[in-house]
């Protein structure tokens, strides 16, 4: 973006004075960063440069003392054959893959609902919001009363329909339980954004379909669905990104006693792999190792996302290169 | 629809013949949402009434209590810990977490949007990769720092994480200040602004609900916060969510009472609850209005 300069008074005097003006932005531009600069510093290289460090050691409670040593890359090969790891990446997979297109589902038919002209809109848009002000914590609580064996609201209105009304589902089902919990609490946001790229489709293009005679279906997927992609990009990423990273809800959601934190009991099912990771951090001392499978982690995260991002050359509807043409 | 007036009578003809199916439309629609709306608010009433229950029994009975115990309340409150006191330490934390990264976040942002230099873009890309990093990667290293500049125990990691800002928000404003038409900008500079000034008097005030939007998304996130509090903070300075995370039990620390639990959860709920129905309008119109673009 180029800024405007003062009209120039003299040619060589304008010439002298952008250069300076484009080093003062350039300091400007930097010194309004520097905030975050300063805490990306303290809070993400450096931790991040450490962890990688001390993914090439030996590092645990134990040895924090002496017998440190550097091991190259004998952790990365022990995670290569650690079956568990394989299976809470697994696992990560397996709930990125149900949580990621529930979503979007969610978000895009919520805010799609909310765009049909309806009536009181404030009020529906206020009332589907609402769970995602609330304290992960309360919520934990909030759906282990739902999901509580004995007179769960799930189990109610699943024997009031006919179906088993005594489902464990925290220790049988406790993936599916976290799910619902996770679109609950996740839709808000992703709904009003969605909303807004809904709005700012122009409202000529469905004129237009309408007096062709397209119905709704085909003016869903002739117009918004093209129109959303780029929207649809920037969702997907932040849900694959949400969705890698979650380890709140696995530790409050482990069935038993009350919040025992990272030792918490998490079932199988819910062993992403940044709860993995955690518990080898936490309950092991095996520092070294944690920081390495998170490490994998990142790295699969990466190429999952960059695949994600790359393949949107051949879905994502670019107007300015239709415009070019 | 009665109101068309006799002067156009073809758009009358028009609604007339379609109306019925518009009618069965409009019905199914509001049916629709009606429906989504109690399975979304649904939780919320059976957790509140879950909360009035029998304090050492389960939710089994029937679904309104027959007893309302609204002494769970009372418990909750002063019978396990000094819950106005971790109210009051959640209400610091999340303020010296949210209020500096909300403003440093709209500098970021503006600089993104508005301003030139070298090595933009790639620092950018910076911003957005901090959302990769993992609690997993970064924590014992984090921990480390921490210690080594003397602050574990202290609230200095919350007001540094306010500082440094958030990710999120610096993409959400600088799409907001994108959007700023260039002539602003012009008309500062040749009155002499620099940048400084002409961020604070003129973009600042014009960015009051995407900051409101900023405070509530992040502050909310800082208000239920408990991993970092839990394993960085003593006792007497952490906010409610690692306490309401350990739920309550009776004073002989003997049975586990969920219902009180739940009732800790809600009066822990009520502050962050007032806050967005308080400010729920600009909230949920900043967020349409600005307008997040991929």
């Amino acid at each position: 973006m180029e800024s405007a300069d003062p009209v120039p008074i003299t040619p060589s005097r304008s010439r002298r004075r952008r250069a300076s003006r484009s080093t003062r932005e350039t300091l400007a531009f930097y010194g309004f960063l520097s905030p975050w600069l300063f805490g990306f510093l303290l809070l993400t290289s450096i931790p991040l440069v450490l962890g990688f460090a001390m993914s090439l050691t030996n590092l645990t409670t134990v040895n924090l003392g002496n017998g440190l040593k550097f091991v190259g890359v004998d952790n990365y090969d022990r995670a290569y054959h650690d079956a568990e790891m394989w299976y809470a990446i697994k696992r990560t997979a397996i709930l990125m893959l149900t949580v990621v297109p529930l979503w979007i589902g969610t978000q895009l038919g919520l805010a799609m609902i909310l765009n049909s002209g309806i009536k009181l809109l404030g009020v529906w848009r206020t009332l589907f919001y609402v769970a995602v002000v609330i304290p992960v914590v309360s919520k934990a609580f909030i759906w282990k009363s739902i999901t509580a064996e004995d007179g769960g609201l799930l189990n109610r209105a699943l024997g009031a329909l006919g179906g088993p009304s005594d489902v464990n589902w925290l220790l049988d089902y406790p993936q599916e339980t976290m799910i619902l919990l996770l679109i609950w609490g996740g839709a808000g946001v992703g709904m009003l954004i969605f909303l807004a790229g809904l709005r700012s489709i122009p409202e000529e293009l469905y004129e237009v379909a309408r007096m062709d005679g397209a119905g709704a279906l085909r003016r869903f997927v002739w117009i918004t669905l093209p129109l959303l992609t780029p929207m649809l990009m920037f969702m997907l990423v932040i849900g694959i990104v949400g969705a890698a990273n979650i380890y709140v809800e696995p530790i409050l959601l482990a069935p038993g006693l009350f919040g025992q934190g990272v030792g918490s009991a998490v079932p199988p099912e819910n062993l992403t792999i940044n709860i993995y990771a955690l518990q080898r951090i936490f309950i092991e001392g095996d520092f070294g190792y944690g920081a390495a499978i998170a490490w994998i982690f990142v790295a699969l995260l990466l190429v999952v996302t960059a695949v994600v991002f790359l393949s949107g050359r051949f879905w994502v509807f670019n107007a300015k290169e239709q415009y070019r043409r | 629809m009665t109101t068309v007036s006799p002067a156009m009578p073809a758009p009358r003809k028009r609604r007339k013949r379609m109306s019925w199916w518009r009618v069965a439309e409009r019905a199914f629609l509001y049916v629709l949402v009606v429906f989504l709306v109690v399975l979304f608010v649904a939780p919320l009433v059976w957790g509140f009434l879950a909360s009035l229950r029998d304090p050492s029994a389960g939710v089994s009975g029937p679904p309104i209590p027959e007893d309302l115990r609204w002494d769970n309340y009372r418990y909750a409150w002063d019978g396990a810990f000094p819950f106005a006191t971790y109210l009051w330490n959640t209400v610091v934390i999340t303020l010296i977490a949210t209020v500096p990264a909300v403003l440093t976040s709209a500098f970021a942002g503006y600089a993104f949007a508005r301003m030139s230099a070298p090595g933009k873009n790639m620092t950018f890309l910076f911003v957005l990769a901090t959302t990769f990093i993992p609690v997993s990667i970064i924590f014992i290293p984090f921990f480390w720092v921490v210690v080594k500049l003397n602050m574990y125990g202290t609230r200095w990691p919350w007001f540094i994480w306010g500082i440094a800002g958030s990710a999120f928000l610096i993409f959400f404003y600088r799409q907001f200040y994108a959007g700023f038409p260039q002539a602003l900008d012009d008309a500062a500079a040749l009155d002499g602004c620099g940048h400084i000034r002409t961020f604070v008097q003129i973009y600042l005030p014009n960015s009051i609900a995407p900051l409101v939007v900023g405070f509530v998304i992040l502050g909310t996130g800082w208000w239920g916060e408990y991993f970092y509090a839990q394993l960085l903070l003593p006792d007497q300075t952490l906010p409610l969510g690692p306490k309401i995370a350990g739920g309550y039990t009776d004073p002989g620390l003997q049975i586990v009472l969920p219902a009180v639990t739940l009732a800790g959860s809600f009066l822990f709920t009520l502050p962050v609850l007032i806050v967005f129905f308080l400010l729920q309008k600009r909230l949920t119109q900043g967020i349409v209005t600005t307008g997040v673009k991929g």
